[in-house]
């Protein structure tokens, strides 16, 4: 008895230790999902701090000048949205969040922006004595400070999280190019823009370890800019790499002209150094997907083609074959009266017999 | 009874590491085939080939504020 309590508790205790490490194996693969979830979160905590520095600013209008109604009011309405935003956000919904930001946040925290900057500028009019109008300038600067250092920490934590959005892409370029060499296609293109994305990354990452804010948030800018424009690069590439396998597999079949013309004009915006102007990006993406289609629907009418060249082949190939033993056999026929007593002699080697035919020294 | 539930958790987690293990080869083998067929094929390489679609990159709210100090 005492023996199967120890081995239930045995069993019970390894179960729990091996799923312990199934959580942990998955813990470590950080994936896309929890990516973007730590995104909304810093987005959140970020209008935070804005939330957060207009109350300050109205604390101190408050304190010095007295309350304006007006001020109050817009702040209650931005500390309202920001309850629905952290409800959006626990609930993981980027897409409610994104609208709300975009339809309501953005506009009511605008309203509250220009009440409070209104009424810095004509605080001189409130006849504050010179110590008071000191104080609240001090006051105001370390609200200010306060505000630049909330801001400051998102925006390294928003880094961090983007830093890991690239090295995620990167990894699935790696992947693709793996692929790619293994099926002995030209990489040279795809490499060359993963360098550039890698020296991008890296950069990124030096800024992060450095925790100068503004530095990273003018190189970020830099990136997304170049974002779009570097992942057509990379996909034309690709695209380009498999036509290249196909063309040669199919003997420089002539359709690949039209498919390999939609390409160049579509190389013309994903050239190194060019900027995506409005509605380069869209033009780009959707020229990506025509050829890459028009290269699949070519490559199976290629296959197909190919399989019935090769099954009429065999087809004629049997078909000579046959002809050629009925040949054989009427033409044996026809000698085996010269041979009548002698068949079957050399029948368990028919090389030899073939031989001895054809030398016709037993005929 | 101590040297019982040691051995019991070496094995154990060694049959979690071989699991893993032979789930990775198998995932591996399961790629080398597919290659192998579409080279086989002559052009079916392509048979799948799709462009991704870039990710959005995380970035913050665009929301101006006022930080100036009256002077």
């Amino acid at each position: 008895m005492k023996t199967m309590t120890n081995l239930l508790k045995t069993t019970i205790f390894t179960f729990v230790l091996f799923i312990a490490m199934i959580g942990f194996v998955q813990a470590v693969d950080t994936n896309e999902s929890d990516n973007a979830k730590q995104a909304l979160s810093i987005r959140y905590d970020h209008l935070a701090c804005k939330v957060d520095f207009a109350a300050a600013q109205n604390d101190i209008i408050t304190k010095y000048i007295g309350e304006n109604i007006a001020i109050t009011s817009a702040q209650e309405k931005v500390r309202s949205d920001l309850t629905q935003l952290e409800i959006y956000k626990n609930s993981n919904d980027q897409k409610g969040f994104d609208a709300y930001v975009q339809d309501t946040f953005k506009n009511d925290y605008k309203t509250l922006d220009k009440k409070i900057g209104d009424t810095k500028k004509d605080f001189k009019s409130y006849n504050l004595t010179n110590t008071s109008r000191e104080a609240f300038k001090t006051d105001l600067k370390a609200a200010v400070k306060t505000y630049n250092e909330c801001v400051s920490a998102k925006e390294i934590a928003m880094a961090k999280v983007a830093a890991k959005q690239y090295e995620h892409a990167e990894t699935k370029w790696a992947k693709d190019i793996e692929q790619m060499k293994k099926k002995n296609m030209s990489v040279a293109d795809v490499e060359a823009v993963q360098a550039e994305m890698n020296a991008r990354l890296e950069r990124l990452k030096e800024l992060i370890a450095s925790g100068n804010s503004t530095a990273i948030r003018e190189y970020e800018k830099e990136m997304r800019s170049e974002h779009l424009h570097l992942w057509a690069r990379f996909e034309e590439g690709r695209i380009k790499g498999y036509m290249k396998k196909v063309e040669a597999i199919s003997g420089n079949d002539t359709r690949f002209k039209d498919l390999k013309e939609k390409l160049e004009e579509i190389g013309k915006y994903t050239a190194p150094g060019y900027k995506f102007k409005e509605g380069d990006a869209d033009r780009v993406w959707d020229g990506l997907k025509n050829s890459t289609r028009e290269l699949r629907e070519t490559s199976k009418d290629i296959i197909k083609q190919r399989m019935e060249t090769e099954k009429e082949n065999r087809k004629q190939v049997n078909e000579d074959r046959k002809d050629d033993r009925e040949s054989r056999t009427s033409n044996e026929q026809e000698r085996m009266p010269a041979r009548d007593g002698k068949r079957g002699q050399n029948s368990s080697n028919p090389q030899n017999s073939e031989d001895n035919t054809a030398d016709g020294v037993k005929v | 009874m101590r040297k019982t539930t040691v051995l019991f958790l070496i094995g154990f987690i060694a049959l979690a590491l071989i699991t893993t293990a032979c789930s990775k080869i198998g995932t591996t083998a399961k790629t080398t085939t597919t290659t192998g067929q579409a080279d086989s094929l002559s052009g079916d390489a392509v048979a799948n080939l799709t462009v991704d679609a870039p990710p959005n990159i995380a970035t913050l709210d665009d929301v101006p504020t006022s930080t100036d100090v009256p002077q």
